[in-house]
């Protein structure tokens, strides 16, 4: 059974892309194995100058690693670990020093304005905070592509826009977005949109 | 009543609905309990039942004579008959003495072990024949000898095929003719637990029972009979204790100088004497202290399987709560399927204990001789039905609290969470504490371990590939020349025998007791304060200590030139010499024995060795030449050129040759007599190393289950986790250092608990420290790798998440 058939898809560094379409027709699977998270697909697919199918799937790993950053629904952050602590996970996957990891954190934290909270654990914050650090978390590294996966899915409207406007920022910065949502609103942060239905690119 | 009822309909339901659960709880619960069973059934079979055929033990004392209030010792028969004179406190008074006899006249002569009893022995003890009677008054009179005897059941089958036509036969004893008069009945142990005698004579009979010593029945300094007495309705122990009190006063007056210090004590009994008792107790409640922490650690798995459970149950519980049970009602339910799953594991307990009843039998420790039954019986049941009904209640409080106290209504609500699951603390700390708990009882095991390595390496001072067998011509009747004679032709039989390489004769043998005396250089002072040095000593023949290995340091060992009538010589160990002689040359020297007897003169030191135990400290010994010092019932050594066993049938053969009528017992390599004498040793590093592995078993799978559990729960995370770029060894590595954390923590806590725990065994150790470092240190390692490889499962599954599990939402 396919998922989804026949993507051509090209996004151009800097670009920022919605993908639509309604429940069950691909899209996170689409981010999946865009983000490298999922290897079962045939085809090309090409990031940056890195031709992904011809790669092993431990270099594919790493190449995701370097380039791609994940924003979940749920924002997914460790419950047992503080702010500053779900903010430094990704770099400690990547290897980077204590001290450089600590530089990258202060300094994201200061970007994103969350100082005063990085002692505190998640459910200390409210869900737009939750998504902000998540945001933060996806972004820490600097990587060149960012997925999000219904970024606002959980957040009321305010806090939502609050995302998008970062979003926005980012992209403006240098960041090519490629995120899920339902949202007609959300999509018009976006330079582009991407109907999916059952697994079909429709326009 | 109706809904306790439907509770357990409920629970059983429950139960069969998780069949590996159940499995996993009644299996654990089943070892737990079953150990705990298993060593019950040992302290009810030595302590608690009944002795067979005794009525009313409780009301039975045991009577010794003490010295500066120490001992538990035997009195003369003058002094017996005074006490049963004047006693008002008990209602009668009893004797008894063993000694092994020969029984002939029926198959070949057998050597058996006999009881020398008074007329009211029987009585007393409240037992009644299975045929013929017991004695009569008037038979244990010392001026009236009655060749009457009475055989054990087991004898009667032996020797008599359990003839029913047995009473009033005639069999030899010791070579003299004996009417059979009556049959004890079958499993009759008297008052000595485990130790069935074959025959019984009377008193009176005594000169002829141990014809070694002549009559001495009538004498008051001949101490040589065990009493006991029974308590007249109302008596009381104290009143018994004033009584005699007064009667060892008496006894002292009787002969204050030979009798400065004695006393009299009484001692309710078990079926032992107080002395092995106190020791069996001690050793038994250290084997309960072993198998009480297993259970323990069975339990803390069993609540951490059920707090797992309860967890995967709260949906389960929040629906009930808000269909309006009370929390209450749903921690009996709780309640009663814990109590279930315990009464399931308490019936698995006592299936293992009945299996493991034979196994505890092998084990050799004091006294399992064949009468001991070690099956369980109603007592045992009872302790396992209590202690599955204390674990059921124990290993399910807490779960089931933590199960209530939630706010189940909230449950419904509630989303799931990213990290570590709820009632993770409390699962963490009984891991913590069974590894803790597994920690001391491994650390006990390696401590014995260590002590019996240590025993096995003491170099005993002689050779243990050495056959011995005992002989006794006395109670054949042979006087000291036809003796003399008959030993002299052994041993020059033995010589000639292929596969001896040499051969000897002692009157004593390595840890079987000893003689001992008290000797002084001779011209050294010996007052009455003094006394002299208490020495153990040996009479052996020409090449003794070429059979045993004993190396004579100095001087020379015996030949046969060393004749009774030549002057009298001994061979000291080193320890005499330096003790009567220090700086000086022993040889030539002479010493005397402090009772009397003509000096002896040095002619060798011989190296010292162990005599009495491995563990002894350095004992005084002299040898003294078997010519010189003639005995009947005398040891065989033979050094054997090959295998010591395979030298047995020739050895029988020989002196079946010389005299087909004349017994040899107690047939066995010296090797043995060594294990033998580590009995005790060896059983508490067998147990407890058992002990100590089932503990680490369970300890394990308690630690598997807590990481794989949370593991589990944190799936989400890892996902999560890897879609933020974790790779394989930074998630494997999260989850080992979950199960290592908790495995650090056990171990820093059970080496605390064990430090303060191990110094009560310091009695029972030899050569290693209670806290020795070895044992620690590789008990230590051997948790943290078991804490590795319990974790290293959960960890690699946890490896293989898949990342999409981030992505989905629920």
């Amino acid at each position: 059974m396919f998922v989804l058939r026949r993507i051509s898809l090209d996004v151009a560094k800097g670009d920022f892309v919605t993908i639509m379409g309604p429940s069950g027709a691909g899209k996170s699977t689409l981010l999946a194995v865009l983000g490298m998270l999922d290897g079962d697909w045939t085809g090309e697919y090409r990031l940056l100058e890195h031709a992904v199918h011809k790669m092993k799937h431990k270099d594919r790993i790493a190449l995701g690693k370097q380039y791609v950053g994940f924003v979940f629904q749920q924002y997914h952050l460790i419950d047992d670990l503080t702010v500053a602590e779900n903010l430094a996970m990704p770099l400690s996957y990547r290897d980077v020093k204590a001290d450089d990891r600590e530089a990258a954190v202060a300094d994201t934290l200061d970007r994103f304005g969350m100082v005063a909270k990085k002692n505190l654990y998640p459910r200390q914050l409210s869900g737009g905070q939750q998504q902000l650090v998540a945001v933060a978390r996806a972004v820490i590294h600097r990587p060149s592509l960012l997925l999000a996966d219904e970024p606002t899915g959980n957040l009321h409207s305010s806090q939502g826009k609050d995302i998008m406007q970062l979003f926005r920022e980012l992209n403006a910065a240098g960041t090519t977005i490629v995120q899920v949502t339902h949202s007609e609103d959300n999509a018009k942060y976006g330079k582009r949109v991407i109907q999916l239905r059952d697994g079909w690119v429709v326009n | 009543m109706d809904t306790i009822l439907q509770d357990l309909r409920y629970a059983l339901r429950t139960l069969q609905k998780s069949p590996g659960f159940t499995a996993a709880v009644v299996l654990t619960l089943s070892l737990g309990i079953g150990v705990n069973t298993a060593i019950f059934s040992i302290v009810n079979a030595l302590l608690l039942r009944d002795l067979p055929h005794v009525a009313r033990p409780d009301e039975l004392l045991l009577i010794g004579r003490t010295i500066n209030n120490d001992g538990f010792d035997t009195f003369s028969y003058p002094d017996y008959v005074d006490l049963r004179a004047q006693s008002r406190v008990f209602q009668d008074v009893a004797a008894i003495t063993t000694v092994p006899v020969h029984v002939s006249g029926t198959a070949a002569t057998e050597r058996v072990r006999g009881g020398i009893v008074s007329g009211n022995y029987f009585a007393v003890l409240g037992t009644s024949p299975a045929r013929g009677r017991f004695f009569s008054p008037d038979e244990d009179r010392p001026s009236n000898p009655a060749y009457v005897v009475v055989l054990s059941a087991g004898l009667w089958r032996r020797a008599f095929g359990g003839r029913a036509d047995v009473v009033g036969k005639t069999i030899r004893v010791d070579n003299h003719p004996f009417e059979v008069i009556g049959v004890a009945p079958a499993g009759f142990q008297g008052l000595t637990r485990g130790d069935q005698l074959d025959l019984f004579l009377p008193l009176s009979v005594q000169p002829v029972a141990m014809p070694e010593f002549g009559s001495f029945i009538n004498q008051r300094a001949s101490v040589w009979l065990q009493l006991f007495g029974r308590l007249r309705p109302g008596a009381s122990l104290p009143q018994a204790r004033t009584e005699l009190a007064s009667f060892g006063q008496q006894m002292v007056a009787a002969s204050p100088t030979d009798r400065r210090g004695w006393g009299v004590s009484v001692a309710t009994t078990a079926g032992f004497d107080p002395f092995t008792q106190a020791n069996l107790v001690r050793f038994l409640r250290l084997l309960q202290g072993a198998v009480i922490l297993v259970l323990a650690i069975a339990c803390a798995n069993v609540a951490n399987l059920l707090l797992v459970r309860s967890a995967a149950r709260r949906r389960e519980l929040a629906i009930r709560a808000s269909l309006g049970a009370a929390r209450g009602r749903i921690l009996r339910q709780l309640l009663t399927e814990s109590v279930l799953l315990s009464a399931l594991g308490g019936i698995g307990g006592l299936v293992l204990a009945y299996w493991g009843s034979d196994l505890l039998r092998a084990l050799p420790v004091l006294g399992f001789s064949e009468a001991i039954d070690l099956k369980p019986d109603t007592r045992v049941l009872l302790f396992t039905l209590a202690i599955s009904l204390v674990a059921g209640v124990l290993f399910g409080l807490f779960p089931a609290v933590h199960a209530v106290r939630r706010d189940l209504a909230g449950e419904l609500r509630q989303a799931a969470e990213i990290g570590r699951p709820r009632g993770t603390r409390l699962r963490n700390a009984l891991v913590i504490t069974q590894v803790a708990v597994s920690l001391v009882l491994l650390v006990a095991a390696g401590l014995f371990v260590r002590t019996l390595q240590n025993a096995y390496a003491i170099d005993p001072g002689f050779a243990t590939n050495v056959l011995v067998a005992r002989l006794d011509v006395g109670l054949q009747g042979y006087d000291e020349a036809r003796g003399r004679r008959f030993y002299a032709q052994l041993l020059r039989d033995l010589e000639a025998t292929p596969g001896v390489r040499s051969a000897s004769l002692a009157i004593n043998l390595p840890f079987a007791g000893g003689f001992d005396t008290r000797i002084d250089a001779q011209g050294a002072l010996i007052d009455t304060e003094h006394h002299g040095y208490r020495t153990d000593r040996n009479s052996v023949s020409p090449g003794y200590f070429e059979t045993m290995g004993i190396t004579i340091l100095r001087g020379r060992g015996f030949t046969a030139h060393d004749e009774a009538t030549s002057p009298p010589v001994a061979v000291i160990n080193e320890a005499v010499a330096e003790r009567l002689w220090p700086g000086q040359e022993a040889v030539g020297k002479r010493f005397v024995r402090t009772w009397g007897g003509p000096p002896l003169e040095v002619i060798g030191v011989a190296r010292d060795a162990k005599y009495r135990n491995l563990f002894e400290e350095r004992r005084l010994t002299f040898y003294q030449p078997l010519s010189q010092d003639y005995q009947a019932a005398l040891v065989v050594h033979l050094r054997p050129t090959g295998d010591p066993m395979a030298l047995a049938g020739p050895l029988q053969s020989v002196v079946r040759a010389l005299d087909p009528d004349l017994p040899v017992y107690r047939i066995q390599p010296l090797v043995e007599r060594l294990a033998g004498s580590l009995g005790q040793q060896r059983t508490a590093a067998t147990l407890v190393s058992g002990f100590g592995a089932l503990a680490l078993l369970l300890s394990a799978i308690g630690l598997y289950g807590a990481v794989a559990y949370s593991a589990a729960q944190r799936t989400r995370e890892f996902g999560i986790r890897i879609a933020l770029g974790a790779q394989t060894p930074d998630v494997l590595r999260q989850v080992l250092r979950e199960g290592l954390m908790l495995g650090a923590l056990g171990l820093a806590i059970g080496l605390v608990g064990a430090v303060a725990i191990t110094r009560v065994l310091r009695s029972q150790l030899f050569g290693v420290t209670p806290t020795d470092p070895l044992s620690f240190t590789v008990v230590s390692l051997l948790l943290l790798m078991v804490a590795v490889v319990a974790s290293l499962v959960p960890a690699k599954r946890a490896t293989r998440v898949d990342p999409m599990v981030a992505l989905r939402s629920e």
